[in-house]
């Protein structure tokens, strides 16, 4: 695994692909969306817990709601508040 | 954003899941591949919304889970469309819409003519028709090539012609060759002649020899300026030319002149009161269902609109017509015999006056009155001032371009 590691920092090989991590971009604080997610845990308006690679992620905020959902990435929107990775 | 609006376009189904494995159903369907996208909160369950055609694994993946599944609704377009079925006669209504739409378009309904200063565009337009281009004439059966040659050998006057047919409207563009500027013909002998009877009072002769001089009472049709030139002086030998004479002639003339106007008389009083009728007419013939009610009234008609119907610029032969009848009585009215002079007086200068052509002038007007009981006559004679020359052709003419001497001339 640090191998995997090691050769795609030396080789600056996007993270995401070689090692399964997950790519999250924020549009303000009012769309949030990741890629290569593990599903979803909890879902609610108030926090939504998404499994990925690096860890659960939690999202809380105020009105949050999933507008798109596919294998590979999923579209929160909502009123963003944090961003936590629990473990 | 695509993926929803495809999805729209495909058709969905909006569901509702309840139960405590919500978030394992959401995910076990994007594993399968299912696309899930404005998820929300709904009381204690979640509402989503999926692609028609995944409700297998839909319901599958909700039995598996242990979710109670709930359809809420159908959307999207396959949703919006079902709805018209069954509705034989809206279908065949848009199919009939899209087939007249055909059908009409392969006909030319609006010609246009372009870029035409002295060519009438009538003139081209009806030109056009004998060629067999015309509105409401089916779009495969012109050739516009055709049209173009045809156009430029009818009418000398257009150097260039392109015809388009751009959708039911052709257009005819066209360039004018440059005027000719008018030839005053100096060539043809020709005679000035009175064109009415009179006193002459000056002739200037500008060409030709003049017949007559002041003081001189002329006839209509007597030769004025002759266009026979002596050319040679006298005592030598001389010889007959033939040129198109020109001058002008002023000459008094006469013009009688009489009138009568009745004492008592007829006055149309316009109450105001007005009733209006639609007409429809077919064909130039009027149906004139609903007439209003004029109660024995006198009225006068007036259009006030008109419309004929037309597709482009093909006339249907239906048209819409509005009439007013503006209600009036008549009342009797009389002048005195003075107004009646007066009035008479002035119509007959007016009468005058529009007789007269650009160059002529009123020198006096002489009237008599006739009174009778009912009615003033009047009679008079008014001296006016005007030019009276009139070219005519000399009867000669030809003889002279022959080369022939016109020493057998009985002009007088």
């Amino acid at each position: 695994m640090d191998l995997r590691r090691d050769v795609s920092e030396a080789l600056d090989l996007p993270k995401e692909i070689t090692l399964d991590l997950p790519l999250i971009s924020l549009t303000g604080r009012e769309e949030i969306t990741v890629e290569n997610h593990k599903g979803i845990l909890t879902y609610g308006e108030e926090s939504i817990r998404i499994g990925t690679k690096a860890g659960t992620l939690c999202i809380r905020g105020q009105g949050l709601g999933l507008k798109q959902l596919t294998g590979e990435m999923l579209v929160i929107r909502g009123r963003l508040i944090a961003l936590e990775f629990l473990t | 954003m695509f993926l929803a609006l495809w999805y729209y376009f495909r058709g969905y189904v909006m569901i509702k899941v309840n139960g405590f494995a919500a978030e394992r159903f959401m995910n076990m369907l994007s594993y399968r591949g299912v696309y899930l996208w404005d998820v929300g909160t709904d009381g204690a369950g979640v509402k989503i919304k999926v692609p028609l055609g995944s409700m297998d694994i839909v319901s599958m993946c909700a039995e598996k889970t242990g979710c109670r599944l709930e359809i809420r609704g159908y959307g999207g377009l396959p949703g919006k469309l079902r709805r018209f079925q069954g509705r034989q006669v809206l279908t065949a209504g848009i199919l009939l819409f899209a087939i007249g739409l055909y059908f009409l378009s392969s006909f030319i309904w609006v010609i246009r003519v372009e870029g035409n200063e002295r060519v009438a565009a009538t003139d081209i337009l009806s030109y056009c028709q004998e060629l067999g281009l015309k509105p409401a004439v089916w779009k495969r059966g012109v050739n516009p090539e055709e049209i173009t040659k045809e156009i430029l050998i009818q009418f000398p006057d257009i150097s260039w012609v392109s015809v388009g047919i751009k959708g039911t409207d052709v257009t005819i563009k066209i360039a004018e060759t440059i005027e000719k500027t008018e030839v005053v013909d100096k060539e043809t002998p020709c005679d000035v002649v009175a064109a009415m009877d009179g006193v002459i009072l000056k002739i200037t002769a500008e060409r030709g020899t003049p017949q007559v001089k002041a003081g001189d009472v002329v006839k209509k049709g007597d030769v004025l300026i002759s266009s026979q030139v002596l050319i040679g002086l006298e005592g030598e030998e001389q010889h007959t030319e033939y040129v198109a004479a020109e001058g002008t002639v002023t000459a008094k003339v006469w013009q009688r002149l009489s009138g009568e106007l009745p004492l008592t008389y007829d006055e149309k009083v316009y109450t105001g009161e007005t009733k209006a009728n639609q007409i429809l007419s077919f064909w130039g013939k009027d149906a004139d269902f609903i007439r209003p009610s004029l109660e024995d009234k006198d009225a006068d008609v007036e259009i006030i609109f008109q419309k004929d119907l037309a597709l482009g610029d093909y006339k249907v032969p239906i048209s819409l017509k509005k009439e007013q009848y503006n209600i009036y009585t008549l009342e009797k009215k009389s002048r005195t015999v003075e107004e009646a002079k007066a009035e008479l007086a002035e119509t007959l200068r007016e009468k005058t006056k529009q007789s007269l052509s650009q160059y002529g002038t009123i020198e006096k007007i002489d009237v008599h009155y006739e009174e009778y009981t009912d009615c003033v006559l009047a009679k008079g004679q008014a001296e006016l001032i005007e030019r009276i020359e009139e070219k005519q052709k000399a009867e000669k003419g030809r003889d002279a371009i022959d080369g022939t001497d016109g020493e057998n001339d009985t002009n007088g």
